[in-house]
């Protein structure tokens, strides 16, 4: 569904992505950890062309996504993606929120895009929220929305960049609750996080990235127990002396 | 392949683009300058200069001469005691709310009743751009004051330091430093409204060009050291002061 | 000083506010279309459109005003009202693109992104989601600008405009009572920019309202 072939980025001098190749078959959950800087967000930015690449391919469901003169708009409608920053529109209500992007991309009309709307506010666990406005909601109802919002336009993939790193700890739980949801259902997924409970709730890979190039790809069983490269085990170290 | 894709977007790529373009405009630009008949205008080169140089004077003797009068505007608008803190806020925005052109001709003619005599041209030029001048240096004086943090005070006030001699010795001296690109910038604004004062008389630049056009008439010449003589004064001032402070914008 | 002059010319006083008024709303109205558009202009992701922008309000910023309305008015040999209008909306528009792109610009990035994912278009992103963000910051900005237009259309009096400052000058040559006219003329420019400073803070509340 998404792979990467070969995929180098520079910002400037800084090599950001180092000969990258990677796959994420249908319906699979794959988490990226690493350290900061490793080029683990800049990954997820550009399967939907949020960042370019410099060299090499990425093709997604077919269509190659760095081919500059394809629309990419229409790629990125069949992509959904969760912001560390939640990116809610502040000057909209929740329910409009949602509704925008079907109404204005997919041609929905206004009934029809409400409907899906509430439906997905109810799955998200805040149904009682759709008129109020994202200032009016806690950090973990926010960032369910921002969820419910790249669901609306009902994407064949979900990518999630650090969703609950802004979160306070006690809301953590409950926008994890809807991802491992998500991922039952068989949603594919890709999901930048620290949340390693997660990754071995629900992934089928966890990928670990440093310095723009990826240094380990296994299940997580594999991944935590039995890591190859010294780095990923002096990362685990660090990050699982925290659970 | 994939490379040449990248370096085509390259913002080094584009950059040179642009300035390929700037340079074939700049080029024709100084073809059809230097088309136009410049016999004419060249001989009135000096005069033209020391009008230049009078504007940029006006400016300089103005901001100065405003600078001091805003200082106290300024400190009374900040920590002056109620009654005192209102006048000088109203007196400051019923100021800066008047016309330019306007506070010329109201010093112009208000001048001569305050001092029983006649007023040059030059003077009454001097006394309104200064009078322009100290309202807007007034809130770039209030602006740099507020922008030193309320905590630097406080963190002197509990080593022991005066009230005035934290403003002396903690305060003043960021806010001087946070004020000057705004101060360059008020001088080059300034710079701009000295072209009001040719309506009194006064032999500053854009006078000089008008009247070289009624001795010589080539408009088209004249107009165009005019644009140049300002453009290229504002400009140079502008680009010198985003060199020291890259990060500045100045918003005059 | 001698105050009855100005009711004796307030015909005089009253015609030069019309026009000032006048002049000063198509300058408005005509400079926050330019500026505007410009503006937004610039702040969009394609390197040549910032930079030409960016040309354009350099320049203009760099020009004294008279400069500008000089140029139409001797050089085009335009009529003078035409010729001051076309020089203020010059003017005021470069001030108030650079307003307006600071405006877009201060919009997060992350606003940008998430419109982006979603499969909208550039301009979609811009007009649902940018847009309605900038116009509150940009309303205090523009009103500045505003009062400058307003202060600034005084300079059509130099090219034989009839507008307030023109007949506070008519008013001394008759009288010699130069003084008691401008202070009037004064306080006329006032009462105009606190109508629009006024208007401004009402269409800022009704835009906050929620």
């Amino acid at each position: 569904m998404i792979v990467f072939k070969n995929v180098h980025k520079f910002f400037g001098p800084l090599h950001v992505l180092n000969d990258v190749s990677f796959r994420v078959e249908p319906g699979e959950v794959v988490v990226i950890c690493g350290p900061s800087g490793s080029g683990k967000s800049t990954l997820l930015r550009c399967i939907n062309r949020l960042e370019r690449i410099d060299r090499g391919e990425i093709t997604v469901d077919g269509t190659r996504v760095d081919d500059a003169t394809r629309d990419i708009a229409k790629v990125r409608a069949e992509i959904g993606m969760v912001f560390q920053q939640f990116n809610l529109y502040p000057h909209l209500r929740v329910l409009e929120n949602l509704i925008l992007a079907p109404m204005k991309v997919r041609g929905l009309s206004r009934d029809q895009a409400s409907g899906i709307a509430r439906e997905l506010l109810a799955k998200v666990g805040i149904p009682e929220k759709e008129l109020s406005y994202p200032a009016q909601l806690s950090g973990g109802q926010q960032q369910r929305v921002a969820i419910a919002r790249a669901l609306a336009m009902q994407p064949k993939i979900m990518l999630f960049d650090e969703p609950t790193s802004a979160l306070d700890p006690e809301m953590i739980r409950e926008v994890l609750e809807v991802m491992v949801a998500l991922a039952k259902e068989g949603m594919t997924m890709v999901v930048v996080t620290h949340e390693m409970g997660f990754a071995r709730r629900v992934a089928h890979r966890v990928v670990f990235m440093d310095q723009g190039r990826i240094v380990e790809d296994a299940a997580p069983e594999q991944f935590f127990t039995q890591a190859k490269d010294p780095r990923a085990q002096v990362f685990l170290s660090k990050i699982l002396s925290h659970i | 392949m994939t490379d040449l894709r990248s370096m085509v977007r390259s913002s080094r790529a584009k950059l040179l683009v642009w300035r390929i373009g700037c340079a074939i405009v700049l080029v024709l630009a100084l073809r059809a300058v230097l088309g136009l008949d410049w016999s004419a205008v060249a001989p009135s080169w000096l005069f033209l200069l020391t009008g230049l140089g009078r504007s940029w004077l006006l400016a300089v003797v103005s901001i100065v001469a405003g600078g001091l009068a805003a200082a106290p505007l300024a400190l009374a608008r900040v920590y002056g005691p109620p009654g005192i803190r209102q006048a000088a806020t109203a007196l400051i925005e019923c100021v800066r709310a008047t016309p330019e052109l306007m506070i010329v001709f109201w010093v112009y003619f208000t001048l001569p009743l305050v001092t029983g005599d006649q007023v040059t041209s030059w003077n009454a030029a001097l006394g309104s751009l200064s009078v322009i001048a100290a309202v807007y240096l007034a809130e770039v004086f209030r602006a740099g004051l507020y922008s030193v943090p309320r905590g630097q005070s406080e963190a002197s006030a509990a080593t022991g330091l005066s009230g005035f001699a934290t403003f002396l010795y903690v305060v003043l001296p960021q806010a001087v430093r946070n004020m000057v690109p705004a101060l360059i910038a008020q001088l080059v604004g300034l710079f701009k409204t000295t072209s009001l004062v040719y309506a009194i008389g006064v032999m500053e630049f854009f006078r000089s060009i008008t009247v070289t056009n009624n001795a010589v008439f080539a408009p088209y010449e004249l107009y165009l050291v005019l644009a140049l003589g300002y453009f290229v004064s504002c400009f140079a001032i502008t680009r010198v002061v985003r060199w020291f402070d890259p990060k500045y914008q100045l918003l005059e | 000083m001698d105050w009855h002059i100005l009711w004796q010319y307030r015909a005089a006083l009253w015609d030069g506010l019309m026009t000032t008024v006048w002049i000063s709303a198509l300058a408005i109205v005509g400079s926050t279309v330019v500026g505007v558009v410009i503006g937004c202009l610039g702040s969009t992701p394609s390197f040549f459109l910032r930079r030409l922008t960016s040309v354009y309000t350099e320049l203009l910023r760099n020009l004294p005003l008279l400069v500008k309305v000089f140029f139409f008015y001797f050089i085009l040999s335009m009529p003078t009202i035409p010729a001051a209008l076309l020089g203020l909306v010059l003017h005021q528009s470069a001030y108030i693109a650079d307003v307006t792109g600071a405006g877009v610009r201060s919009v997060a990035r992350g606003q940008l992104d998430a419109g982006l994912s979603l499969g909208h278009g550039y301009w979609q992103v811009f007009r649902y989601v940018i847009l309605p963000q900038a116009v509150r910051i940009v309303i205090p900005p523009m009103t500045t600008q505003y009062v400058s237009v307003i202060k600034n259309s005084s300079i059509v009096a130099l090219i034989a405009v009839q507008d307030l400052t023109y007949q506070t000058q008519e008013i001394n040559v008759e009288t010699f009572r130069g003084f008691e006219a401008a202070t009037a003329a004064t306080a006329l420019y006032v009462v105009v920019a606190l109508a629009v400073i006024g208007s401004m803070t009402l269409l800022q509340r009704r835009v906050l309202a929620r």
